[in-house]
């Protein structure tokens, strides 16, 4: 029987019906069209699926759609804002995907941590990124991208806060 | 996975109505147990009951008179996060945050741990260590009970036809009271318990000796148990390296592993030995330096 739900994807609002057994991975591919977001082994082991639930970083495959009433989704396509978001130039700029299956839970997982941190030491990266698992890169270049992504997003911070300031003066 | 009717009740008293009224339906937390179970059809209820909506289900508090309160949608993520937790319950902090994944521990839950009732639950040592009850409500009412005899089986718990748990207490540890948990993984991340051991120690205010301890081996039963002749050598003595090398040995002994995919019995055996005097050494420190500010505060 299905359940009209409403959520907030990507900041638009959002209304679906889905089935109760319907993953949000699931709706968000096949019902909202947003196919960033990729499965990769459907038990919550491989985080390709990763999305920014309330802000925080879940393997969607785990959280069923109706779980998400009333809350908010963001997703690779909604982490540009006009352009690019820094981890997603750097791992461009550094090559730190290759067939890019993993890339967008990399992503997810990646701006969630400068969230909550912007200035990661390297085994804080990889602590941050130990639920997202690559096949291609051996990770190296992800931990460089992460790190090069960290440095802009202070950077950033820095020409924000200087412009306040100046503002306000 | 199969289709099935979800609810997710406000209330407790709703909640018990609807699994009088569906008796096979399942307890939905984090999922990432059971939705893992559906998947490979291992599970396949009917009716999934979803606590996440129950009022005050998401609640981590600390109260002084009544300790921590753990609602049964409280995430792994929310513990590790918590100040709060690893200053007084830090073998339980601990176990909360090796987990899985962040993006596991955003979801998966303390009570969900513990009703799963795995051998290895990373929560289950440190909880009983430091004496948690599972608050419990049915069709015949409210009940509490420690988690240490709430896990009865690989899987299985005290639960009966109708019940849920709706919480996890932990009291305020006594004066003095040290915690530590550690598990033994060949990764760092996303794997499950070779053999976990935690432990809590009480040291005697004037002497400095241990007054009570407790030592919890996780993956070496069907549950998690305590080497409660260990914990005999340690009551009332001295506490010192030589001391806790010996009762470490003695909690070896009461080991009951088994040799499977992840490790042979001997390597279980051995594993609770170094872990043990690791994490009884370790909840002693703690316990000192809970002595110490309280001299400074003094």
């Amino acid at each position: 029987m299905k359940q009209p739900i409403q959520l907030t994807v990507n900041g638009q609002v959002q209304e679906v019906l889905v089935e109760p057994r319907k993953t949000l991975l699931a709706v968000l591919r096949d019902q909202l069209q947003l196919t960033g977001t990729k499965e990769g082994c459907s038990t919550g082991d491989c985080g390709a699926c990763t999305v920014l639930l309330d802000g925080k970083p879940v393997t969607s495959c785990l959280v069923l759609a109706v779980q998400a009433q009333g809350r908010e989704v963001a997703t690779v396509e909604g982490v540009a804002n006009g352009t690019l978001h820094p981890i997603q130039k750097a791992m461009i700029d550094l090559l730190g995907f290759q067939c890019g299956f993993c890339t967008p839970g990399f992503i997810m997982s990646s701006v969630a941590l400068l969230n909550r941190n912007p200035n990661p030491k390297e085994d804080e990266i990889r602590a941050a990124l130990a639920g997202n698992l690559c096949r291609c890169t051996g990770y190296t270049k992800i931990v460089e991208a992460v790190k090069k992504a960290a440095r802009e997003v202070r950077q950033q911070k820095g020409r924000k806060a200087r412009k306040k300031q100046t503002r306000a003066a | 996975m199969k289709s099935f009717d979800y609810f997710a009740p406000t209330t407790i008293r709703e909640a018990v109505d609807i699994l009088a009224k569906y008796p096979d339906a399942k307890v939905l937390a984090g999922g990432t147990d059971l939705l893992v179970h559906m998947k490979l059809r291992v599970r396949t209820p009917d009716v999934i009951l979803d606590v996440g909506r129950l009022s005050g289900a998401d609640a981590l508090t600390i109260d002084r008179k009544r300790g921590l309160t753990i609602g049964p949608a409280v995430t792994m993520r929310q513990v590790e996060l918590s100040q709060a937790a690893w200053k007084t319950y830090a073998g339980f902090a601990q176990g909360a945050s090796v987990v899985g994944s962040i993006q596991i521990r955003n979801l998966a839950t303390v009570v969900g741990n513990v009703c799963n009732a795995a051998p290895s639950a990373d929560v289950a040592p440190g909880l009983i260590a430091l004496g948690a009850k599972v608050r419990i409500a049915g069709p015949k009412g409210r009940r509490s009970m420690q988690v240490e005899n709430f896990m009865t089986g690989p899987g299985q718990t005290a639960l009966q036809q109708g019940e849920f748990v709706t919480g996890i207490q932990v009291p305020v540890p006594a004066a003095r009271t040290g915690s530590a948990f550690v598990r033994h993984t060949p990764r760092g991340a996303m794997d499950i318990a070779v053999v976990g051991v935690g432990a809590s120690v009480t040291l005697a205010a004037r002497t400095g000796a241990c007054q009570a301890a407790r030592i919890v081996m996780g993956a070496v039963a069907p549950t998690p148990i305590r080497a409660k002749k260990a914990e005999r050598m340690l009551r009332g003595q001295r506490l010192s390296e030589e001391l806790i090398a010996k009762a470490a040995e003695v909690a070896s002994g009461e080991a009951r592993p088994i040799s499977d995919v992840r490790a042979s019995a001997d390597f279980r055996r051995e594993l609770v030995r170094v872990l043990t005097k690791r994490m009884v050494t370790a909840a002693w420190e703690d316990a000192m330096s809970k002595t110490r500010s309280k001299r400074r505060a003094a």
